[in-house]
């Protein structure tokens, strides 16, 4: 327990630094804990600091009567006259992030968001209060729009190493778009190797391994058959290390034949080879499994404890992990561009409009007055 | 007659025929200029489809701007002399302006055989990705049909009085000025965007115009 | 006889201060019918009425024994054409004008073309736009007289051309009328030029045809009398009074302008005390002129 006394202005600070501080110490001795415990002492911690900060808002150390907008996580310090902007930006921000957030908001945050306005002179706030800053007060559906942006980069820095690693990018908590998907099927329909085929083909396990879903020690020859390993060494990376590398034993075997020696040359090299499908395509399902999730699935995503990825994302999504690649391709199939070829309707309504245009030529006046 | 009147419209579009055939021709030969090997990485891939996406806005360009060429250039001449001519010889208007819109529709072939020469060539030149596809047959398929509707279009226009032409302008005007009047009142309908929304979805004449010009595709 | 060219009652409002009226035409076949009258009087507009060019809001018109607007391919592959500006194409070389012109004519006859061009001595190879007015003309009356036509119609063919050029154009249709026999409506302001072989005038003054009648009895029924002791009122005379001056100062008496003049009127002067002294024929001009200052003077 720690107790906090506010006196004046500068003492207002220090309950809230001395607050962080805690969080921070308690949290770097809880890795040997279980995941409950961490969980209980998570949740005091982050009630107990806002209580903190609740009581240094309270007092007269802020410099104007403030008030605060509270939508789940979010905790907006505002001036009353600015308080149905921030409402409304509350509102929406709130919209967005609900249904993916869920329940588990304070665990997979750690803290509320504190927000406040940057240019608020009048609101003299302690440096531990007010996370977010929002810069300029424009439209409400922009300013929500960079928050929620700011959310979902935290709740990303929050994530793991490895599920980090297999993104590559944050990604936003939207659903799946359009453009996203049909850049996928892209993927999927043209890339040359042999797993992605027999995934488009239908092949789920297939699936998993182009969308590196499973845990391997040899995820090179997971990935790519003899063949294509020796392709993919002969091409190299196009850098000075390849012409290096050419002298290496395994590269001369690799090349003369030998498929092990390949296996072994590109595991060597992870920096030359990755996962059949792009980080587009991983990412795309990532977004599938969330949406299927519903709420809470960032939660789920956050605790699941499986080693694979695709067991954690079945996790997320709450449903197993083949069902959830099913999902994921049929949704990706579905999202094939519009033909090159025109279809009947189109060519028919071309040559209707031509005829019409013809006709309305056909009916050119005589009487020009000339 | 129609040959006669095919070779005075040949003289008034030589120009717009033979730079549309050459563009044409050139153009799907230019798209395909990024194709590599089939084994490409889908970086590559996906750079091909890129460039084919920005070669792509080329294509109903050019099909517009042939179409507008000899579409006009029919009436030009004509108007120059405010049909007087036209119009003393003995022959029914109608038949007259069928006989002009078919000679501009022979003169059209040339460049709509250029560009399905031209994807032909490019389309067995080009070593084109596994996955991907090339549709020099759909391209120009599509060239034609757009090319021959930006030409009706035009022609029609350009058959047309002063007057016709005044009612056009004025429709397009008296739509600007509603716009504005929204806008001014606060209200947020666009009806530009809406006309044009109409217009190039179906069943909207230039629906041909919006559709997918790749000449290699998935 | 019938008429080549025949109008009733044609009317056709141009503009607030301009529109023909009651317009009624009779040009009779086989003649050359010269259709007169000042700038402005509404001949250009007669004959786009006539060749469809313009609609009349009321009246019928007829060509040919075919009616106006309804019959004018008809009409118009009989009919040759010589406006008044230039309507060919000017980016055009003559032979390709030439060839053009001779596609939508089933008569057209290649040797009376090459004929003419020659005549004229006109370049095939030339363009159109580059053609200078005298050149332009005899082009145009190439390519009506080639077309074989039953009817010519040309609107101030010789307007602005040299005298040479003016000669040579209008031999070419008088040979082409005495060959084929075919009707010649020709407008022109310049009266003297068609007095020479015109033998029918039509006069147009403001939208009306102000008079219409044989050549001969328009240069023969026009005179200008000297009479001395003229009565005050002439109200039962048996011919037209156009004009009353007083006379130039050298000779004594007055100066009339009659129309529907004939020897025999000349008793009339001695029934009313009045002595004539001279009969002066006038010719087409002064004829012309007269007939205008008549028409427009408010008693007309």
């Amino acid at each position: 327990m720690c107790s906090v006394r506010v006196a004046s202005r500068m003492n207002a600070r220090l309950p809230a630094v001395g607050a962080l501080i805690l969080v921070c110490a308690t949290a770097s001795g809880l890795h040997a804990q279980d995941a409950a415990q961490y969980r209980d002492k998570v949740d005091r911690l982050a009630a107990r600091l806002e209580a903190v900060r609740a009581q240094v808002l309270a007092k007269d150390s802020i410099g104007s009567p403030v008030d605060t907008v509270r939508r789940g996580p979010l905790r907006l310090l505002v001036r009353p006259e600015r308080q149905a902007f921030l409402a409304e930006v509350a509102d929406i921000t709130w919209d967005t992030l609900a249904t993916m957030l869920g329940a588990d908001t304070l665990l997979i945050l750690g803290s509320h968001v504190f927000v406040h306005v940057a240019d608020d002179s009048r609101l003299r706030l302690p440096p531990d209060v007010g996370q977010y800053r929002i810069w300029r007060l424009g439209e409400p559906r922009d300013v929500a729009a960079d928050l929620a942006r700011f959310i979902v980069h935290t709740i990303w820095e929050g994530l793991d190493a490895t599920l980090r690693s297999w993104l590559s990018n944050p990604a936003g908590l939207d659903s799946l778009s359009n453009t996203q998907a049909e850049a996928v099927y892209v993927d999927l329909v043209t890339a040359p190797w042999e797993l992605v085929k027999a995934c488009r083909a239908g092949d789920l396990e297939a699936c998993a391994r182009s969308l590196d879903l499973e845990v391997a020690d040899d995820t090179v020859s997971l990935w790519y058959t003899a063949e294509e390993q020796r392709r993919r060494v002969e091409k190299g990376g196009g850098t000075w290390w390849d012409i290096y590398n050419r002298k290496l034993p395994d590269y001369i075997g690799c090349t003369g034949g030998d498929d092990a020696a390949c296996s072994v040359y590109l595991n060597q090299h992870r920096w030359m080879i990755g996962a059949p499908l792009s980080a587009s395509a991983r990412e795309s399902f990532l977004r599938v499994a969330l949406e299927v999730g519903g709420e809470g699935a960032l939660g789920r995503l956050a605790r699941s404890e499986a080693p694979a990825t695709g067991g954690r994302l079945s996790a997320a999504a709450g449903v197993p992990r083949d069902s959830l690649i099913a999902l994921w391709r049929d949704r990706i199939l579905a999202a094939a561009p519009a033909q090159v070829i025109i279809t009947g309707a189109t060519g028919w309504t071309a040559l209707a409009w031509v005829l019409v245009l013809a006709f309305l030529a056909l009916r050119s006046t005589r009487w020009r007055n000339p | 007659m129609f040959r006669e009147i095919l070779r005075t419209q040949w003289k008034w579009s030589t120009i717009g025929v033979v730079v549309g055939a050459v563009v044409a021709f050139a153009l799907p030969l230019m798209t395909v200029q990024g194709a590599g090997t089939a084994d490409a990485r889908w970086i590559e891939v996906r750079q091909l489809l890129d460039d084919q996406r920005s070669w792509a806005q080329w294509y109903p360009l050019l099909a517009l701007a042939v179409g507008l060429l000899v579409g006009t250039s029919a009436w030009t001449n004509d108007h120059r002399v405010r049909h007087v001519y036209a119009l003393t010889l003995p022959l029914p208007r109608w038949r007259f302006v069928l006989l002009r819109y078919g000679a501009g529709l022979v003169l059209l072939v040339a460049p709509m055989l250029a560009l399905a020469v031209g994807a032909g060539v490019a389309a067995s030149a080009a070593t084109v990705p596994s996955g991907l596809h090339a549709y020099p047959v759909a391209l120009s398929i599509r060239f034609a049909l757009a090319v021959v509707v930006a030409y009706s279009i035009f022609f029609a226009i350009s058959s047309g009085t002063t007057r016709t032409a005044g009612y056009v302008l004025s429709v397009v005007g008296a739509v600007v000025v509603v716009q504005l009047l929204f806008r001014v009142s606060g209200g947020s309908t666009n009806l530009l965007t809406a006309i044009f929304d109409r217009m190039v979805t179906w069943p909207g004449p230039f629906e041909i115009f919006s559709g997918r010009w790749m000449l290699i595709d998935v | 006889m019938s008429n080549a060219i025949e109008t009733r009652a044609v009317q056709r409002r141009m503009n607030k201060a301009f529109e023909i009226r009651d317009l009624a035409l009779n040009v009779p076949s086989g003649s050359i019918y010269g259709f007169l009258g000042p700038n402005g009087s509404g001949k250009t507009t007669t004959i786009r009425l006539l060749l469809g060019l313009l609609r009349s809001s009321q009246g019928s018109i007829a060509l040919l024994g075919r009616s106006v607007p309804a019959d004018m391919p008809h009409i118009l592959a009989r009919t040759g054409f010589v406006p008044e500006r230039p309507h060919l194409y000017a980016g055009l070389t003559i032979g390709e004008a030439v060839r053009y012109h001779s596609a939508f004519y089933s008569a057209w006859d290649a040797e009376r073309a090459e004929s003419l061009r020659r005549q004229f001595r006109l370049d095939p190879s030339q363009r159109v736009g580059r053609l200078s007015k005298g050149e332009t003309g005899k082009l145009l009356v190439l390519l009506a007289l080639a077309q074989n036509p039953d009817l010519l119609v040309l609107d101030e063919p010789t307007d602005g051309l040299d005298p040479v050029v003016r000669r040579d154009v209008l031999s070419a249709l008088l040979d082409y009328v005495s060959q084929c026999g075919a009707t010649v409506f020709i407008s022109s302001h310049l009266v003297h030029e068609l007095e020479r072989f015109c033998d029918w005038v039509g006069v147009m003054d403001d939208g009306r045809l102000v008079a219409e009648m044989p050549m001969g009895t328009f240069k023969n029924g026009i005179k200008r009398l000297r009479v001395l002791d003229g009565p005050a009122v002439v109200d039962d005379a048996p011919f037209t009074l156009l004009a009353r001056e007083p006379s130039d100062g050298v000779s004594a008496g007055e100066i009339w302008v009659v129309r529907d003049w004939q020897a025999s009127m000349s008793q009339y002067f001695e029934r009313v005390g009045a002595s004539l002294r001279e009969v002066v024929d006038l010719d087409l001009e002064e004829g012309f002129v007269e007939l205008l200052r008549t028409f427009r003077s408010p008693n007309a």
